[in-house]
């Protein structure tokens, strides 16, 4: 047995897996510094830290802009990428599909959806309800219906069709789209500026108090996630094979599509659509470390963070003192991603 | 300690493709489900392995199965599925090793690494799963099944290994080292279960039969039991002899074919 075990270990995957628990935790860090030092300001970080450690006072302009303005924006970026690439995951193992993603098959436009209707409808209503957690709650109830659908459409018997996946993914997104030109038709002026603001997809808006709201929510989704690692490994054998193994198949299944709609809702009701994290991130991590949602769900979070600081401060620097949009540099990186997988899976899965 | 199904009804969509069905499987030997195509043979076994709705009871070591939690029940049982399909490019070992209830010590380690040995795919355990040609992978899955039942419980009670055509896609020679795994399970204590086709392999090894015809039992018991000429030719519908080699008393078959059709 020792012999085997030598010989073996290089190539158990099991080990590379957790060593990039770690490197992904020292990325994150490294992104997260970047994400404060960096900024249309000219605030340095180091300067800051200097005074901090050396106990001068912070000027006014320095404690605003790190502490109001860079902080927010980093914890909200963590908490973005993380959410977006653990549903990636999650829906990736549910639809046993390495092309399912939030944005892609429609589940982003349904929490759009939501987020929309709560701005427009909103007011409407006869009392505040949930105050501020009023649009997150819609988003999540539209990432939770579209995720619904989307699964009963395109699963039959435990078995995704990624023909039907994709295809119902377009319509789900088209009607979604198209119902939310209609609420959009009948905004008035505020809130055509508040739904252009949220439209934009970006971290400008980041704030502790939507911070304090999404946050949590995200958290949960997250951990719970974590919870899921060996159901949907089982799931991959399928699901008779799932329970045959002792996995608690529609607990598993239910628990996927909640934590996806907790975590895609919440994100996108603060940064609104940003796309392909979700389907770069766990498709990256497979390659390096395998399959193993054990593994991958804690990963896709360190790894989807760290994308997503980087890519908010690439869109802070190309055009600055301006910023780029940041789904805009996501679905740039991502896009050619996709269709490098589809390619590779032509062959293998029959569209 | 058995496991056993009581009057197992199932029915597919409007129509009833099981009627009460009984069965009795004791440890330490193997049991064959036999019966032409479309018999209900493989639904027995789904229904065995808590796939299927069903009516009536089955019980596993005097526990109902409906009743149990499927973290308990696969601590009772595995099972091997006719054929399956894997998402995501899994190593073989990482197959190997969904089986294991829990936890990843370096003592259910080897016994992924040692189930793999015994289904002869040694030095595959980090090949890709998909890379395997349709028998090796039909051997992978089966030693993810024995790797959840490798031993008994801790309580000394059998634990039972469901086979739905574990040799379907295999050669002689592996058919032959599948078998000699599902008896070499049974040796130790374990109960087998498992769907046969191939009715010459399974009079080399079963030690107990169960014949069905649409749906229906028509024998069960042991090989002298079940294995006349009328109950095979009734089940079949066609003219079948069961005799025993002169060697070692061991059962075979032979089709008859009529002169006529010559």
């Amino acid at each position: 047995m020792v012999s085997l075990s030598e010989t073996a270990a290089p190539a158990d995957r099991r080990q590379t897996a957790r060593a990039a628990h770690l490197w992904l935790l020292l990325l994150l860090g490294v992104s997260a510094l970047a994400s404060l030092g960096i900024g249309a300001s000219g605030v340095s970080l180091w300067a800051t830290l200097g005074k901090l450690a050396t106990g001068d006072a912070l000027s006014l302009s320095e404690r605003v802009v790190l502490m109001n303005i860079r902080l927010p924006r980093l914890i909200t970026g963590i908490a973005v990428g993380a959410a977006l690439a653990v549903s990636g995951a999650l829906m990736q193992g549910l639809f046993r599909n390495p092309l399912a993603d939030p944005g892609i098959v429609g589940v982003s436009a349904g929490a759009g959806l939501g987020a929309v209707t709560a701005i427009v409808l909103g007011p409407l209503l006869p009392v505040t309800l949930f105050g501020p957690a009023l649009l997150p709650l819609a988003a999540f109830i539209g990432a939770w219906a579209s995720m619904l659908l989307l699964y009963r459409v395109a699963t039959r018997a435990g078995r995704t069709s990624v023909a039907t996946m994709l295809l119902a993914g377009i319509a789900l997104a088209a009607l979604a789209g198209a119902i939310s030109g209609l609420m959009v038709y009948h905004a008035d002026d505020d809130q055509l500026r508040d739904l252009t603001f949220w439209q934009l997809g970006s971290l400008t808006g980041a704030s502790w108090s939507k911070i304090g709201i999404v946050g949590p929510v995200i958290l949960i989704a997250i951990l719970l996630a974590q919870t899921l690692g060996r159901g949907l490994n089982g799931l991959a054998l399928g699901e008779a094979a799932a329970h045959h193994i002792g996995i608690e198949v529609q607990r598993t299944k239910t628990s996927a599509i909640l934590c996806v709609a907790a975590a895609t809702g919440a994100a996108v009701a603060i940064s609104g659509g940003i796309g392909f994290i979700g389907i770069v991130v766990p498709h990256l991590l497979r390659l390096a470390t395998g399959p193993d949602h054990r593994m991958l769900l804690v990963n896709s979070a360190l790894l989807g963070a760290s994308l997503l600081l980087l890519a908010d401060v690439i869109s802070r620097v190309v055009i600055a003192p301006a910023e780029l949009p940041i789904g805009i540099v996501t679905a740039v990186l991502g896009a050619p991603v996709f269709i490098w997988i589809l390619l590779r899976q032509r062959g293998v899965v029959d569209l | 300690m058995s496991l056993s199904a009581c009057a197992i009804t199932v029915s597919l969509g409007r129509k009833q493709v099981l009627h009460a069905v009984d069965l009795t499987a004791r440890p330490g030997q193997i049991t064959a489900i036999v019966g032409p195509n479309g018999s209900g043979k493989s639904t027995l076994l789904r229904a065995l392995c808590a796939d299927v709705p069903y009516g009536g009871q089955i019980t596993i070591n005097g526990q109902d199965v409906r009743g149990l939690k499927p973290w308990k029940l696969a601590s009772l049982r595995a099972v091997l599925p006719q054929s399956s399909t894997l998402a995501f490019p899994f190593q073989v070992i990482e197959i190997v090793r969904l089986g294991l209830q829990s936890g990843t010590n370096a003592e259910q380690d080897e016994i992924a690494h040692a189930a793999l040995a015994r289904v002869g795919l040694a030095g595959y355990e980090y090949r890709f799963f998909q890379e395997l040609s349709g028998g090796e992978q039909q051997r992978a899955q089966l030693a993810r099944a024995i790797c959840q039942v490798w031993h008994p419980l801790q309580d000394g009670s059998p634990r039972w290994l469901l086979l739905d055509e574990p040799v379907s896609s295999l050669d002689i020679a592996h058919q032959l080292q599948v078998m000699e795994i599902a008896r070499g399970f049974a040796a130790r204590g374990g109960g087998v279960v498992t769907v046969m086709h191939d009715l010459n392999l399974t009079a080399r090894y079963a030690d107990a039969l169960a014949l069905m015809k649409n749906g229906t039992l028509v024998a069960h018991g042991s090989l002298c039991d079940v294995l006349t000429d009328e109950n095979l030719s009734n089940a079949y519908e066609c003219s079948l002899q069961a005799r025993r080699t002169p060697a070692d008393g061991g059962w075979f078959l032979l089709p008859q074919v009529s002169k006529n059709s010559r």
